[in-house]
C-alpha cells in the first residue's frame, strides 16, 4: 500500500479554510509513498475500506473496460503527479448519479454517471483533484474521529442532563451541527486542495461550470415534478457540503484569477464518445426526463451532436412516448441517421416509431435496415415478430 | 460531491418505524402444489408449494417466493389498464415509475418492463439477454430473459419475464433468481407454469 507519508501539514497550513487564501502558485510536496496507516483508528478504517475493495473488484457494477479505466486514471495522473497517483486503484462504477470518491487506503470510485456530465479533461482534473485532496488530507479518519467525538460528547452530555435535571437539548443541537459544519469545511478544504493540483497540471481550472450545470440539472427535474427549490446560497445546519452556488463562488473567483492550461475537450470527447451507451443507458433507462434531457443538450452544445448522442436524446423521447414525444424522436432518429457514425439503433428507434406513427411501410424498411445492420443483436427475433403483424 | 445530509433519511426512518410499527410483510399465505391458483383474471397451476405475500408488488400484482424474495420471486400481475405503473408507485414526485400504454408494441413492453423493474428496485446494472415472440395465457406476446445485480452483494441474478396485451389490458409474470443455484432450478416449473396459464 503506497501512500503519502510526509504531506498534510504544509499543505493544510497554506491553505486554511477560507477560498481567499488559495494559492496562485502551487508546488505539489515530496511524496515518499508506502504508507501504512498509524493508531488503532486509521488501522480499523483501512482494514474496513481494504474488504469493501475487495468487494466492489469482483461487483458485476464495475465497468470491465481497461481504455476508460486508463483515462480516467491518466487524467487523475496528470493531475496529481505520477508519483501520487501511481497506488490509486480507479473504479468505473455503473451509477448514474453525479458523484465520485476516494477512499483512504487509496481507492478511487468514478460513477459512469459522473463521466456523462462531463465535457473535458479539465473538468475531470477539477473532480479528481478533489477526491484525491481528501484523500492526501487524511479527511476519512478526521470525520470518524470528529463523529465519535461529538456522539460521545452528546450521550455524556445527555446523561449528565437527566441526572441534574438539566434541559441539554440546544447544547446538544449545537455539537451535531458542529459536526456538520466540520464536514462542510473539510469539502472546502478539498475543493482548494483540488484547485491547486490542476493548477500544478497541464490543465486548465474549470470547476465552477461543472456544479453550475449540475444546478441547472436539479433545476429542470424539479420543475418538471412541482418540486420545491433547495436553498442554493446558504447551506442548512445538516447539509454535509457546501452548496453548490456557495462552490461556484469561490471557485470561479479562483478561475478568474490566473487561469493558463488546457481544456482537452477533443480526448475527453473520444474516450467518453466510445463508451457513449454505457455512461448513459441508466440515466436514459431512468426516470428523470428533464434531468437527462439537460445533460445530453450540454454535452451535445459543448462537445457537438453525433450520431450516438442523437440517437440517446431519440431514445429518451421515445422511451416517455407521449405523442409529441413520438415525434420529436422520429426527428432526432433521422438527424443522428443522417450522421456517418450513426448506430444500427437509430433505425430501430427510427423503425418503431414510424410504425406506433402509422408509417408501416417507412416503419419496416427502417426495421429491415436495423435487422441488417444488427443481425444479432439480442431483439432480433422480437422485431421481426413487429414487422409480420 | 452532492450536499445533502445522509443521515437525515436514517434518522427519518428510525423515527418513522419505532411510530408505526408497520412490517414490510403483514402475511403470508401457502400456495399449495397442483391446485390452480386465480390472480384476477389469471389461472395458473404450481407443481411445488409456494408462498404467497399479502404486500403486493403492485396495484395489479402479486408475489410468490420459495425461498424467500432475497432468493427467488414470481410475480404475476394481471389486467393493467392503460395509464397505471407495473409496480407501485411509491413518490408519483420523487421517483415516478413508467406508465403503461395500450398501443405499445412487442418491444416497447419489454422497454417498459426493463425501466419499471431499474427504477422500482434502483438498479443501474441491467442487461438484456434476449426479447423473443412467447405465448403467454394462449396470447400472442414476448418473453424477456435479463440479468442484473443489486447494489448490495456480488450476486448476478437472472430474470424472465412474459408480457401481453390483451383488450387494451397488460397481463405480466416476472421470475427472478440468483443464478446460483436459484434460477435454474426454479426455472421449468415456472415456465411451465407459464405455460399453462390461462386468461
Amino acid at each position: 500500500m503506497r501512500r503519502i507519508a510526509a504531506m498534510g501539514a504544509t499543505l493544510v497550513a497554506c491553505l486554511g479554510a477560507q477560498p481567499a487564501m488559495a494559492q496562485k502558485t502551487f508546488a505539489r510536496p515530496p511524496y515518499a509513498g508506502a504508507y501504512e496507516p498509524q493508531g488503532i483508528d486509521e488501522r480499523g478504517l483501512w482494514m474496513q475500506v481494504d474488504e469493501d475493495e475487495r468487494t466492489l473488484a469482483a461487483s458485476p457494477y464495475v465497468v470491465r473496460d481497461t481504455q476508460l479505466t486508463d483515462f480516467v486514471r491518466g487524467v487523475l495522473c496528470r493531475t496529481v503527479g505520477d508519483d501520487r497517483c501511481g497506488g490509486v486503484r480507479v473504479y468505473v462504477v455503473k451509477d448514474s448519479s453525479f458523484n465520485a470518491s476516494m477512499a483512504p487506503n487509496g481507492m478511487m470510485i468514478v460513477h459512469t454517471g459522473l463521466l456523462a456530465r462531463l465535457h473535458s479533461e479539465a473538468e475531470l482534473a477539477s473532480v479528481l483533484g478533489h477526491e484525491f485532496g481528501h484523500f492526501e488530507n487524511r479527511h476519512s479518519l478526521k470525520g470518524f474521529r470528529a463523529r465519535r467525538g461529538a456522539t460521545d460528547a452528546t450521550s455524556w452530555i445527555s446523561l449528565i442532563g437527566v441526572v441534574t435535571s438539566t434541559p441539554v437539548a440546544s447544547t446538544n443541537n449545537a455539537i451535531v451541527a458542529g459536526y456538520f459544519r466540520f464536514n462542510r469545511d473539510e469539502e472546502v478544504e478539498a475543493d482548494l486542495l483540488g484547485v491547486q493540483f490542476v493548477r500544478s497540471s497541464r490543465y486548465r481550472l474549470r470547476a465552477s461550470g461543472v456544479w453550475l450545470r449540475f444546478v441547472a440539472e436539479q433545476d429542470a427535474l424539479r420543475a418538471e415534478r412541482g418540486l420545491r427549490k433547495v436553498p442554493r446560497y446558504t447551506p442548512s445546519l445538516l447539509d454535509t457540503h457546501p452548496t453548490e452556488l456557495q462552490r461556484v463562488g469561490y471557485l470561479s473567483t479562483l478561475e478568474s484569477e490566473t487561469n493558463a492550461g488546457d481544456d482537452a475537450m477533443d480526448g475527453y470527447r473520444a474516450a467518453t464518445g466510445r463508451v457513449l451507451p454505457q455512461l448513459f443507458e441508466s440515466l436514459i433507462k431512468g426516470n428523470d426526463f428533464a434531468g437527462v434531457d439537460y445533460i445530453l443538450r450540454s454535452r451535445g452544445d459543448a462537445l457537438g451532436w453525433d450520431g450516438p448522442l442523437l440517437y440517446l436524446r431519440g431514445e429518451l423521447y421515445r422511451q416517455r412516448a407521449n405523442p409529441r414525444d413520438l415525434v420529436t424522436a422520429r426527428d432526432l432518429f433521422q438527424q443522428s441517421i443522417a450522421q456517418p457514425d450513426a448506430p444500427a439503433e437509430s433505425w430501430r428507434g427510427l423503425g418503431l416509431i414510424s410504425v406506433r406513427l402509422g408509417d408501416v411501410p417507412a416503419g419496416k424498411a427502417a426495421l429491415e435496415e436495423y435487422l441488417r445492420r444488427a443481425p444479432d443483436s439480442p431483439d432480433a427475433a422480437a422485431i421481426k415478430m413487429v414487422m409480420e403483424s | 460531491m452532492t450536499h445533502r445530509s445522509k443521515y437525515l433519511p436514517a434518522i427519518l426512518g428510525v423515527v418513522l418505524v419505532a411510530g408505526l410499527s408497520v412490517p414490510a410483510f403483514a402475511g403470508w399465505k401457502l400456495i399449495e402444489a397442483n391446485k390452480p391458483l386465480t390472480v384476477n383474471a389469471i389461472t395458473l397451476t404450481p407443481t411445488s408449494n409456494w408462498n404467497r405475500a399479502s404486500a403486493k408488488p403492485g396495484k395489479f400484482g402479486v408475489s410468490l417466493t420459495h425461498d424467500g424474495f432475497g432468493l427467488d420471486g414470481l410475480e404475476i400481475f394481471s389486467g393493467l389498464p392503460a395509464g397505471q405503473p407495473l409496480y407501485r408507485e411509491r413518490s408519483a414526485k420523487r421517483n415516478p415509475m413508467p406508465k403503461f400504454d395500450a398501443t405499445m408494441l412487442p418491444t416497447d413492453l419489454a422497454d417498459f418492463f426493463e425501466r419499471s423493474f431499474r427504477v422500482s428496485n434502483e438498479i443501474t446494472d441491467f442487461t438484456v439477454e434476449k426479447v423473443t415472440p412467447s405465448d403467454f395465457g394462449g396470447h400472442r406476446g414476448i418473453a424477456l430473459r435479463y440479468r442484473y445485480s443489486l447494489t448490495e452483494g456480488n450476486l448476478v441474478r437472472q430474470g424472465v419475464a412474459r408480457l401481453a396485451i390483451v383488450k387494451g389490458k397488460l397481463y405480466a409474470a416476472n421470475f427472478y433468481a440468483p443464478r446460483l443455484h436459484y434460477f435454474p432450478a426454479h426455472l421449468p416449473e415456472v415456465e411451465a407454469m407459464l405455460d399453462g396459464a390461462r386468461f
